[in-house]
């Protein structure tokens, strides 16, 4: 059975589940991926209410965020979930995400779209000009070219995840199959949808469980992720799925082009 | 005697799914913590499959001298009809006096006069419920002074007072016999066997000395001999293994279950 720093979908060697499931929906995709891999460890149970409880007598070594889990338990899923998305140890996954080049740092993607700000209200501040004043409008035509060939070059780094951590995303797609829980987690989410099914039916969650879990709104960086807060959060529309071998959706949609090009936009519940 | 129930298991929401794997022939919910007519799914789906469920109550106080509460009772009862259980048990203890709750379940004085309170109480519980109530010894970490009767003996007058069932949890029986000095075989040749509805066995573990029968560590092997003690006198028609805390792996609990079926095989 794999564990949890296993790299179950042969995605890339050096990545944990958790940091998969945390490129491909957020923090929370990263801690739904830390509970279904203890309960495939059998270390947790979730019962058929959702009440999330560990499993005594299995001394063995976790990940920081599956430990976060074993003690924040007995506790609902949902509940679980987002308090596993605003701790400490999903933001440590998170920052090393970005020393490894495959997250940006919030204030990097701050910037960038801040600078793309200035420039759009500067061409604005031109073509007042050209209607009030003497400017030609060739000049404003000039700058809005300029405008647009700006933003098309910055386009990328507005994005949370990175082209690798992109990249990722795609092939950790590419490779999921329901077989494999863990994988199918981090990458669509137990809110995401395989097919006709949801994930949490997949896995055998009771419905009563799977109610607690809840989406996370688009632009709610409640889950402590700044670059990756926003998004369908553990998602289950079809708005992506480009690239997966599923027919399912994808779980994040920050960019919608493709389900492996989104990345963290998701919650995974939080 | 009740007839057979075969092995199995005290149902607790934690555990749910894993109780529904679990080769159990019946399980055994707390009372208080079930409404009937709002059953938990698992437990509807045991039902379903024909598992008896036998509702076991914690709070009757029927060993108190406060009158019987009738809300407990008719709770009780209409859990026991909702989940058409063939009995109902509760313990041979009180906890509540003078409005305060222990939170434990505190042994009653062995004195005529406090089974004389016993019977009445048991008495006037079974009067209103429409099943037969089993009633359970305690285990005690004290003995009140004066003492008239054996535990043993106390238990068998208040079943032929009463014409209650008993169930008889071993696991509490072995705790006093550490804790206290009773005697194990003395006390399975004084109670009416005949009476037996099923019996009790769980784990605890010893601190500082004493041992607590906490139900939520393995069952010693020491626990399993008094069963055994148990066996050699008469065929349980059911044993129960109760888990509260501490909930181990499915794998640990069926090895749990199939060595209480290799000491009744």
């Amino acid at each position: 059975m794999a564990t949890s720093w296993t790299s179950t979908s042969g995605v890339s060697a050096e990545l944990w589940p958790e940091q998969q499931g945390f490129l491909a929906g957020g923090p929370g995709r990263a801690t739904e991926v830390a509970v279904v891999s203890l309960v495939e460890a059998g270390a947790l149970r979730i019962a058929r209410n959702g009440l999330v409880s560990a499993v005594q007598g299995l001394p063995r070594s976790w990940t920081p965020l599956q430990t976060f889990v074993l003690r924040s338990v007995p506790r609902p899923l949902g509940d679980l979930v987002v308090a596993g998305a605003r701790s400490v140890e999903a933001q440590s996954l998170r920052q090393n995400l970005v020393e490894s080049g495959y997250v940006r740092s919030a204030g990097s993607v701050r910037a960038v779209r801040w600078v793309r700000r200035v420039f759009f209200l500067s061409w604005i501040g031109l073509v007042l000009w050209s209607l009030f004043g003497d400017l030609t409008f060739g000049t404003v035509l000039s700058a809005f070219v300029g405008l647009m060939v700006a933003t098309g070059v910055t386009s990328p780094y507005v994005r949370p995840l990175t082209r690798a951590g992109r990249s990722t995303v795609r092939r950790l797609g590419a490779g999921v199959v329901t077989s494999q829980p863990v994988p199918l987690v981090a990458y669509y989410g137990l809110l995401g949808k395989v097919g006709k099914q949801f994930v949490w039916q997949v896995l055998g969650i009771d419905p009563v469980a799977a109610a607690g879990l809840r989406r996370r709104r688009k632009g709610d960086g409640s889950s402590g992720s700044a670059s990756c807060g926003s998004g369908c959060g553990s998602c289950s529309s079809s708005s992506c799925g480009g690239s997966s071998s599923d027919s399912g959706s994808s779980s994040s949609s920050d960019s919608g082009s493709s389900c492996g090009g989104g990345g963290c936009g998701g919650g995974g519940g939080d | 005697m009740v007839e057979g129930l075969g092995v199995g298991i005290g149902w607790r929401p934690e555990i749910d799914l894993t109780v529904e794997r679990l080769d159990v022939d019946f399980v055994e919910v707390v009372a208080e913590n079930l409404h009937a007519d709002r059953l938990p799914e698992s437990v509807r789906v045991l039902r379903g499959r024909g598992v008896p469920v036998l509702p076991h109550a914690v709070s009757l106080s029927l060993g108190g001298a406060d009158p019987v509460d009738a809300h407990r009772v008719a709770h009780l009862g209409a859990l026991a009809e909702a989940l058409d259980a063939p009995f109902v048990s509760d313990h041979v203890c009180f906890v509540r006096a003078g409005g305060l709750d222990s939170g434990h379940l505190m042994p009653v004085p062995r004195t005529r006069e406090a089974l004389d309170v016993l019977v009445a109480n048991v008495k006037a519980a079974r009067a209103d419920l429409p099943v037969p109530l089993a009633l359970e010894n305690v285990a005690a970490l004290l003995e009140w002074p004066d003492a008239e009767l054996s535990e043993g003996r106390f238990l068998a007058e208040l079943v032929e007072r009463t014409d209650c069932l008993l169930l008889v949890d071993v696991a509490n029986l072995y705790a006093n016999a550490r804790n206290l000095g009773t005697d194990v075989g003395r006390f399975l040749d004084e109670i009416p066997l005949e009476r037996l509805a099923y019996v009790h066995v769980a784990g605890g573990r010893e601190h500082q000395g004493v041992y607590h029968d906490t139900h939520a560590h393995a069952v010693l092997p020491e626990v399993l001999d008094v069963l055994r003690q148990l066996k050699e006198r008469v065929d349980p028609p059911g044993v129960l293994l109760e888990r509260d805390d501490d909930y181990p792996s499915d794998a640990e609990l069926a090895g749990e279950l199939a060595a209480i079926r290799a000491v009744l095989a």
